[in-house]
């Protein structure tokens, strides 16, 4: 319990350290920083292996804001979701760590700098250990301050100060619908506390609120301002433009805040809070769709980037939407797998491109590299592995969790097939990108300067450690969920998080499963004896409500759902799962038993069509690169010739599709404007010179006026005086 | 000790008195450090020894005064205002020493200034008499006037003369709602017997117009708020620290010790227009901080926008609103006190205001970059910071009692970041290329000294605050209880 | 027998007189005259009125009225002096510092 509260701690320790004597530490802080947050990783790891034993921790420590029935606490919830994560983020972290050692060496501000990413670390565990919303919130705008922090490390390049500013303030346009979410959520459930308001869902499913006037479900409601969040923090449509251009900060940063860790903090709170999206089928497909489209958008703006940064950053960008895609499908442990390879192999590549950046003297245009290979052996090796393992290629860990969740897709309604399509063209266009810019660095025609050629160089071994040790992870950490044989282990570790009592059943799926707890149930009884061995009661439970629901491929879902048996099963979900399955599953048993049979030859489809589909996407991938080879393997006249066919299509991917331009002119100039225009007009002619002033000038001109009046000759006042009393006096006799 | 609070309000004027006996200007500038420091110090016992289980005035000292009239000398503190006043003697060192070198003509008269000003201040949250709550509250006038008038920049006597007629003409209609409130609340000033009269709820009406534009003028709501600009602007920075920190929450004060407890149905009938306005005044005052190009003015149209979260907080009528409301009170005294003394400590160096004089401090100020950054990050509502807690809790009773308004109000947080970090932009971050930034110095000792309790206090309430609503609880409780009954049915009737 | 109409028109005519003579006329020294004979106007309707409503009260007020006047001519003509010193006129036309 400690020592899980050490893991944030000891991050905050070092920036704390650092940062109060940073003049101390003369280009050293790395000595403090680099074994604390190792130190970290070695306690997550721990956290690990217990919780996979199911000993979750849920402790508060402090009372933080404590006003009436709004109580919020900090405290620490360690769970399989938040172990993984923990995992990761001190994972990526610790390399990052090293690398920029190396990378950042004779910096001017490299003290500065290890304190930030020491915050950044910190405030990330923070998020991921939280136990309720608003500790959440507190690591959530706090890897922002460090994101924007880190973004602006190089201060007084133009570039880098407008790119953190508009990270952050698009970073709050989505935590203003996150915040309203936190309100709404303690508006409906009173509470805060994950735990209280996870399990109050089922009470509150029919209540709604008015919005602008509409009656809106109040869980589509929640659900919906919470993803706000998710599309500001994960770069989503709408609010992505921030992350291509907070590439301007070094590129540790970039591998660790804008790819491994900090931008997928929108799909860890999806999957978080799952349950009230589960709740919303409204919500879920407005995940789902963002997520496609997002994966689409970025993958398309990705295919003609030069800058090599800004590529891995759309393909960040459009990876994120796979993830964001996943958890609308309500494949939310696919999601989070996706996200755990993703962290490894992005940050690889992320680091890889740095390490290319900083042999080649900071050039990032991919236009003037060329034949990189020859200079730099380890980073060409790692950088394929990571290129490899980004496109989807077996056995490195993309693929694995990209087919997962391609697979979830196909399984989920005629919705999952659209979405399933989309993501099998992005994989293609991934794939293509990808090596377009491995070829073009590696390979290809030597345009690099002839001065940058000359100093061309391998990395240090503080960069190649971390980039050799990503790559190994690149290779290995997609079998983590490999679907061949037995149970996927990285669904049988996530299962007590995704199928908890309080966790509901993924709104798109409800067509194929209207009593959600029965699949808990389940799973819950299943006894783990591998895939086949029918999971009688949820099936049964299937057949049961909706008999001809079983010959759709809707029903793999459910079945999927029960692949994952309950080795794990913690304490209270075995017996919740035990309340809810006796009643219902003895309503109907005959139906349990029919459905047995049924199931048994189904399963044994899904994996076969499973399979056609895993080998589809790697003749994709395949596809992908080879087309990438010919373009760019060697120099070749094809791509322009393209670009000019399609000058309308080339342009508006290069140029983001104008994305930037547009709110420039819908909302940031006008903006301004408006601002100097009000302040000019309304509040200092209008409100000050006209109203109050006006008032004061009033009351002068009256005065000039009566001014007159005063002569200060005796004569005129008793002259006044005496017409006076006239009018009195006549007035009296008059009337 | 005896007479305690007697104690912390009068010390001051004391130490004037001696100091007006004093010729040399450096002793009395010791003499008043010493002083506003020992005010401190002896006010801290009100909080340690406040007994947070009630919800009564305590430390309460009563005695006749003018008996005539039945006007009593009649103070104490509750938890709405035990915070107010502790605020005010923890910020009165710091105004004295970011003058010591600032002020270099007449500084003896403008530490006489200081003190006289600081009696008045903590007299108007301690008055627990309306004609002695009054009369603090136009004696804070004076040495306010004579502080900008005397002291400010170059148009100075147009910043002094505004800021007072115009805090005097709302000054009177709270005079004529007093004076009403005397004839017809049974012959007596004393505040704790009002609140139990309950008003004709048609004079209340009126009563709480008087009372509006005193104290919405003082916030300043808008459209009142005009003479913050100016005022802030031609103010030396201690003027400017007491201006934003202490005197602007004295009409939110006013509000919740007059206008809620007492006026109660006219409270719920005016509900409407004051949460328009301030809504009005959170969204206007972002727009109009984004347009400005003087440091001063920008962060005096924030103080609009944060006052507004304020007028919010204590007209949504739930625990978290009120309780937010008071919390971000001292907030802003906090961190807007210290963004201003930011502001002189580059002003004292440069002498100007532009923000496009400044740039790239960062590199030749980081100590004082960093702390610019924290009360920045605070003044947006970053969480961790203090500015977090009192918005956050605002925004969720709102939300509670209206959610349209907290939605609206919210997107002044993310107008705030805009203006605030398009500020630090231009100042903290780009290239420095002007030669004079580039031989500033950074802080010194006393400087130092001056921001950092200020930090601590950010990062203390920020992450640590229920010593501070703890304090509140009781007393935010019973005022709810006093308006309960109508606020009930006027939320039925807004939604 | 004269009525006492007769003697009220008397005193109000005299009285007018007065007035116009303060409001008028230019030297100190007449407007002085002019605000003895509005005095004596109203010591005009003071005996009137005593004889009419046959009280003596009126005819004491008489006497304070005349004394009054005549303290009133000294402390004038000695203003009279010294505003004479000051500004070497007795024009009230420039004697008009009242207005700042």
């Amino acid at each position: 319990m400690v020592t899980y509260a050490l893991i944030p701690l000891l991050p905050l320790v070092s920036f704390i350290v650092v940062g109060l004597f940073q003049k101390w530490f003369r280009n050293q802080a790395h000595l403090i920083c680099v074994p604390m947050v190792f130190l970290s990783f070695a306690l997550s790891l721990t956290a690990l292996f217990d919780v996979a034993q199911g000993n979750t921790v849920n402790v508060d420590f402090f009372e933080w804001i404590p006003v009436g029935s709004f109580n919020p606490t900090f405290g620490v919830m360690v769970d399989q979701l938040t172990a993984s994560m923990l995992v990761l983020v001190t994972l990526v972290s610790s390399l990052v760590h090293l690398y920029t050692v190396g990378y950042m060496h004779g910096d001017k501000g490299y003290d500065r700098f290890f304190a930030y990413i020491s915050l950044f670390t910190f405030s990330m565990l923070v998020l991921v250990t939280s136990n309720n919303f608003l500790q959440l919130f507190f690591g959530w705008e706090a890897v922002g301050l460090c994101s924007y922090l880190l973004i602006v490390h190089w201060y007084e390049r133009k570039a880098s100060c407008n790119a953190s500013l508009k990270a952050f303030i698009q970073n709050r346009v989505g935590d203003f619908g996150f915040a309203i979410g936190i309100f709404l959520i303690w508006v409906t459930f009173d509470s805060v506390d994950y735990q209280t308001v996870f399990a109050a869902v089922p009470e509150h499913l029919d209540e709604s609120v008015s919005f602008l006037g509409w009656e809106v479900n109040v869980m589509t409601m929640i659900a919906l301002l919470l993803f706000v969040g998710a599309v500001g923090k994960s770069a989503q449509f709408l609010l992505h433009s921030w992350l291509p251009d907070a590439m301007e900060g070094p590129t540790p940063i970039s591998a660790l805040i804008h790819a491994a860790t900090m931008v997928t903090a929108g799909i860890f709170m999806v999957s978080r809070c799952h349950p009230i999206f589960n709740a919303s089928e409204v919500a879920m497909m407005t995940v789902a769709i963002v997520g496609g489209f997002t994966a689409l958008f970025g993958a398309t703006i990705a295919l003609t980037q030069n800058d090599i940064k800004k590529v891995v950053a759309y393909s960040t960008m459009s990876q994120l939407g796979y993830m964001v895609m996943a958890c609308g499908i309500g494949a939310y442990a696919a999601g989070m797998f996706h996200l755990l390879t993703h962290g490894v192999f992005k940050a690889l590549l992320f680091l890889a491109a740095g390490s290319v950046i900083h042999a080649l003297a900071g050039e990032q245009d991919i236009r003037r590299m060329g034949q990189a290979k020859r200079h730099m052996p380890t980073t060409y090796w790692t950088m394929l592995w990571g290129s490899l393992a980004l496109a989807g290629i077996f056995p490195f860990a993309g693929f694995f969790s990209k087919d997962e969740i391609l697979w979830q897709a196909w399984n989920t309604g005629m919705m999952g097939k659209g979405l399933w399509l989309v993501g099998i063209i992005v994989a293609f266009m991934t794939a293509f990108y990808t090596f377009r810019v491995f070829f073009l660095v590696f390979y290809g025609a030597d345009n690099m300067d002839h001065e940058v050629r000359h100093h061309a160089h391998e990395s240090p071994k503080v960069i190649t450690i971390p980039l050799v040790t990503l790559a190994i992870g690149s290779l290995l950490v997609g079998w983590l969920g490999q679907p061949f044989w037995g149970k996927n282990p990285v669904h049988e570790y996530m299962s007590p998080v995704f199928q908890s009592a309080v966790s509901g059943t993924p709104a798109l799926q409800a067509h194929a499963t209207p009593l959600p707890d029965l699949v808990t149930a389940a799973f819950a009884d299943d006894d783990g004896h591998g895939a086949p061995a029918a999971p009688e009661a949820a099936l049964g439970a299937e057949a049961a409500v909706t008999p001809d629901a079983v010959a759709t491929p809707e029903v793999a879902m459910s079945a999927e759902a029960v692949v994952t048996p309950g080795a794990v099963v913690t304490p209270e979900a075995a017996v919740s799962a035990e309340a809810v399955v006796t009643p219902e599953a003895a309503a109907h048993p005959v139906a349990a038993a029919a459905a047995h049979g049924e199931e048994a030859g189904h399963g044994g489809h899904d994996k076969g069509a499973e399979f056609a589909l895993m080998a589809l996407s790697m003749l994709v991938a395949v596809s992908g690169i080879w087309m990438a080879h010919r373009w760019y393997g060697r120099p070749s006249q094809a791509p322009s010739r393209l670009a000019a066919a399609y000058q309308t299509l080339y342009q508006g991917s290069l140029n983001k599709w104008y994305w930037d331009e547009l709110y420039d002119a819908i909302f940031t100039r006008p903006t301004l404007r408006l601002a100097n225009r009000m302040w000019r007009v309304a509040d200092d002619i209008i409100i000050d010179k006209v109203l109050v002033d006006g008032v004061a000038i009033t009351t002068r001109i009256t005065g000039e006026i009566l001014k007159f009046f005063q002569t200060g000759r005796v004569q005129h006042y008793a002259m006044v005086m005496s017409l006076g009393i006239f009018v009195i006096v006549g007035g009296f006799f008059l009337f | 000790m005896d007479h305690l609070i007697s104690w912390v309000i009068f010390l001051p004027l004391i130490g004037a008195a001696i100091a007006l006996l004093v010729r040399d200007h450096q002793t009395v500038k010791i003499i008043t450090l010493v002083i506003t420091v020992a005010d401190f110090l002896i006010s801290l016992p009100l909080w340690l020894g406040f007994d947070h289980g009630t919800a009564a005035f305590q430390f309460v000292e009563k005695a006749a005064w003018i008996p005539t009239f039945h006007i009593n000398y009649h103070v104490g503190i509750d938890g709405i205002s035990l915070l107010l006043v502790i605020m005010t003697t923890f910020l009165a060192p710091f105004c004295v020493l970011c003058s010591w070198h600032a002020i270099a003509e007449r500084s003896r008269e403008f530490m006489i200034n200081l003190l006289v000003m600081q009696t008045a201040m903590i007299g108007v949250f301690c008055a627990l008499d309306m004609a002695l709550f009054y009369i603090f509250w136009e004696a804070m006038l004076i040495p306010m006037y004579l502080i900008i008038g005397v002291w400010g920049g170059v148009n100075r006597i147009y910043a002094a003369v505004k800021f007072f007629l115009y805090t005097l003409a709302g000054s009177l209609l709270l005079l004529v709602a007093l004076i009403y409130m005397f004839f017809n609340g049974g012959h007596t000033f004393d505040i704790p017997t009002l609140m139990t009269v309950g008003f004709d709820p048609r004079a209340q009406m009126w009563l709480f117009a008087a009372m509006l534009i005193a104290f919405a003028i003082k916030v300043p709501m808008f459209p009142f708020h005009t003479w913050l600009p100016h005022a802030h602007v031609q103010a030396p920075t201690a003027g400017s620290v007491i201006l934003a920190s202490v005197m602007l929450k004295m009409g939110t004060y006013g509000f919740l010790r007059f206008c809620l407890p007492m006026l109660t149905d006219a409270s719920i009938s005016y509900t409407p227009l004051i949460l328009t306005l301030s809504v009005i005044a959170v969204i206007y005052g972002a727009y109009m901080a984004l347009a400005q190009s003087d440091i001063k003015k920008l962060i005096a149209y924030s103080s609009v926008s944060h006052m507004g979260f304020v007028m919010i907080g204590m007209f949504v009528y739930n625990q978290q609103g009120i309780e937010g409301a008071i919390l971000q009170m001292i907030n802003h005294g906090v961190t807007t006190g210290a963004l201003f003394l930011c502001v002189g400590v580059i002003y004292d160096r440069r002498h100007t205001r532009e923000i496009s004089e400044y740039g790239g401090l960062a590199k030749t100020m980081p100590v004082f970059c960093t702390m610019f950054m924290i009360f920045t990050f605070s003044s947006i509502g970053l969480p961790g910071t203090n500015g977090f807690v009192g918005e956050f809790l605002v925004l969720l009773g709102a939300y509670k009692f209206h959610p349209l308004t907290s939605v609206l109000a919210a997107t002044g947080i993310v107008l705030g970041a805009v203006y605030m970090l398009h500020l630090v932009a231009r100042m903290v971050w780009s290239e420095c290329s002007n030669p004079e930034n580039q031989k500033l110095t950074d802080l010194n000792l006393r400087e130092w000294f001056v921001l950092a309790p200020l930090v601590v206090m950010v990062f203390w309430i920020g992450l640590y605050p229920a010593p501070f609503l703890d304090v509140m609880h009781e007393s935010v409780l019973h005022l709810l209880d006093q308006t309960a009954g109508v606020a009930g049915a006027q939320q039925i009737a807004m939604n | 027998m004269i009525p006492l109409s007769s003697y009220v028109i008397l005193s109000a005519v005299i009285f007018f007189i007065g007035v116009i003579g303060v409001v008028i006329r230019r030297t100190i020294i007449v407007v002085l005259l002019s605000i003895e004979l509005m005095l004596n106007a109203v010591n005009i309707n003071f005996v009137a009125f005593s004889h009419y409503l046959e009280s003596i009260t009126g005819q004491v007020f008489v006497f304070f009225t005349l004394t009054v006047a005549a303290a009133e001519v000294a402390v004038g003509l000695a203003l009279l002096i010294a505003i004479y010193r000051n500004r070497k006129t007795v024009n009230v036309e420039e004697l008009d510092v009242m207005k700042w």
